[in-house]
């Protein structure tokens, strides 16, 4: 490719390739190296008088959000650089007028954290147990990873662990679903619970993370030193933090009941009377009778129906987008660059397909849109995302 | 994040698992507004990283435990500053190091000052607006969302600056080429 002046000086970037082409131009054309070096030279004197002029970037984030965080957000030596910068910003601003569009920026970019802020809290807040939506990509990540891993949690089910027995001096606390109904309960702890239909939830005296569950179940625990106890029909299951569904099926003809635990997040083990431990990991299902457990790996989406959530994790946007327009008998047009990306997320059925939709844009960094005339979503790429 | 609040004051403490709750809870967030500010990039890992370390070194300092959301987005901006400061440098790899026209810095005499700032001044105030937003690190794409235009006008505006800088730059490109010690 040949290169001319206007060329070069319209590229956001340069690849190893781009540099070894424009060298090889400029020796080629004593006028291309010329206008070349008037360009950096005006680059790099502009550079100068920013470094000169404009506080630091630092400052500059002070400065633009000074009415939007209060005092004690700031430390005592960034409050103080702050009322510095004020008394100077001004000139500065009118001797540059490309720092009054900066700090505008960050204001939008303060807007921008927000609404990411938002999503996720929405899907996390006291009354859903939804998870922010993450569309994976881990390579450098090892800090998250290191607390991923300290997040992993042990779920023990056994059989023939002392039920915890109502204590007649205390209290008992119920609180219970009929057919047709489902709910969310908050409990103290902070911890989300989803009732299935012709379910109950009980614990006795001043809440201390242990409960009775009749029926199924989706738990979303807080993490906490703490174990969280839920004492089902056929044994207790020990939590420290993670989010799982508990499943019972009644007794069958012999009057042997079964227990479904299919795990979402964190990490279980399993152990029954008479039968070796065996651990779950994340989309995993443990399958806990009186003869045994059986441990496999399962589709969450479709085990974990009944806690009418949609779970996903690392699963490819076009089975996500598959999953909603066939529960919601919808139609979303899912632009191409997404078709693969993996996302990790689970969302309460009731939000709707728009908000669903919405929270996975956010994080997808894609724009939602919705044919007013069709009904159809469409899921594009943002205009800022091929930067 | 309200239910974070006891985990923060823990980790405050040392203690290392309430932190990871923190962190883990934060990931996503931050994922979620650095795609949505530079796109879907491999730097968007490692503002995220930065970010998660800012706010695991800096808990301390962290006066209202309800507060987080200020607290992360303030390191989250500041991060993504720091970022668009940081993206000038290729260009100058078009020229070896010994061969890069040498610019005298700060300490440049004010008849160097002069040169370059007449040919600066014969820019509409728009065009050297939008050369100082490229040359501070935003992309012309980002400029054009800053001053409600196009990438396209964008570039066109700074070719046309650039043009118009040409006569006034040539005397000053002849002096940085000439050595130090000579007196013009």
């Amino acid at each position: 490719m040949s290169y001319s002046i206007e060329d070069i000086v319209g590229l956001d970037s340069f690849s190893a390739d781009d540099v070894a082409a424009i060298k090889a131009a400029m020796l080629a054309d004593e006028s291309l190296r010329l206008a070349v070096s008037r360009w950096i030279a005006v680059s790099k004197w502009v550079r100068l008088s920013i470094e000169n002029d404009f506080p630091s970037s630092q400052v500059l984030v002070r400065f633009a959000l000074r009415e939007q965080l209060s005092e004690s957000d700031w430390t005592s030596q960034e409050w103080a650089s702050l009322k510095q910068a004020e008394s100077v910003m001004a000139d500065a601003i009118a001797n540059h007028a490309s720092l009054a569009r900066i700090i505008s920026r960050i204001q939008n970019d303060a807007q921008a954290f927000d609404q990411a802020w938002n999503a996720s809290v929405d899907s996390i807040q006291a009354g859903t147990i939804d998870r922010a939506p993450v569309a994976r990509r881990f390579s450098g990540m090892r800090l998250v990873r290191t607390a991923l891993s300290a997040a992993a949690v042990v779920v023990v089910i056994a059989f023939g662990i002392n039920q915890l027995t109502p204590n007649a001096t205390l209290p008992h606390h119920v609180i219970e679903y009929a057919a047709g109904e489902s709910n969310h309960v908050v409990l103290e702890d902070g911890s989300t619970v989803r009732l299935a239909e012709n379910s109950s939830l009980s614990w006795d005296g001043d809440f201390s993370r242990t409960v009775s569950l009749s029926g199924s179940a989706f738990f979303d625990v807080d993490a906490s030193s703490e174990p969280f106890f839920v004492e089902t029909e056929v044994g207790v299951t020990t939590v420290l933090g993670t989010s799982f569904g508990i499943q019972t099926i009644p007794a069958d003809e012999n009057g042997n009941p079964t227990v479904k635990v299919t795990l979402v997040s964190g990490r279980v083990s399993l152990s029954g009377q008479g039968s070796a431990s065996k651990v779950l990991a994340p989309g995993e299902q443990g399958i806990i009778t009186r003869s045994g457990i059986t441990v496999a790996p399962v589709n969450l989406t479709e085990s974990l129906t009944w806690t009418e959530f949609l779970v996903f994790r690392d699963t490819p946007m076009k089975e996500v987008v598959a999953e909603l327009q066939r529960r919601f008998e919808i139609k979303i047009i899912l632009d191409k660059h997404f078709t693969d990306t993996p996302l990790t997320g689970t969302f309460d059925q009731d939000r709707g397909a728009k908000e669903i939709l919405n929270i996975m844009a956010t994080a997808l960094g894609a724009q939602l849109s919705v044919d007013a005339q069709t009904g159809t979503f469409s899921l594009e790429r943002s205009e800022s995302a091929g930067l | 994040m309200q239910s974070l609040v006891p985990h923060i004051e823990k980790a405050k403490k040392g203690d290392q698992a309430a932190l990871s709750i923190i962190l883990t809870k934060l990931e996503p967030v931050l994922r979620a507004f650095f795609i949505s500010r530079i796109g879907r990039r491999p730097d968007v890992d490692d503002l995220v990283q930065n970010t998660l370390l800012r706010v695991h070194r800096g808990l301390s300092d962290l006066k209202d435990d309800t507060r987080l959301k200020a607290f992360a987005m303030k390191g989250a901006i500041y991060e993504l500053q720091d970022f668009y400061r940081g993206r000038y440098k290729p260009k100058e790899t078009l020229f070896d190091s010994d061969e890069t026209p040498e610019i005298h810095s700060l300490d440049a005499s004010a008849e160097e000052q002069m040169d370059v700032e007449y040919a600066l001044s014969s820019l509409s105030p728009h065009a050297r607006e939008i050369i100082e937003l490229r040359e501070y690190g935003y992309k012309y794409e980002e400029i054009a969302d800053m001053v409600g235009s196009t990438e396209a006008a964008i570039k066109m505006q700074v070719k046309r600056a650039f043009e118009r800088m040409k006569d006034a730059l040539m005397a000053f490109l002849l002096w940085i080429a000439i050595p130090a010690t000579f007196s013009r």
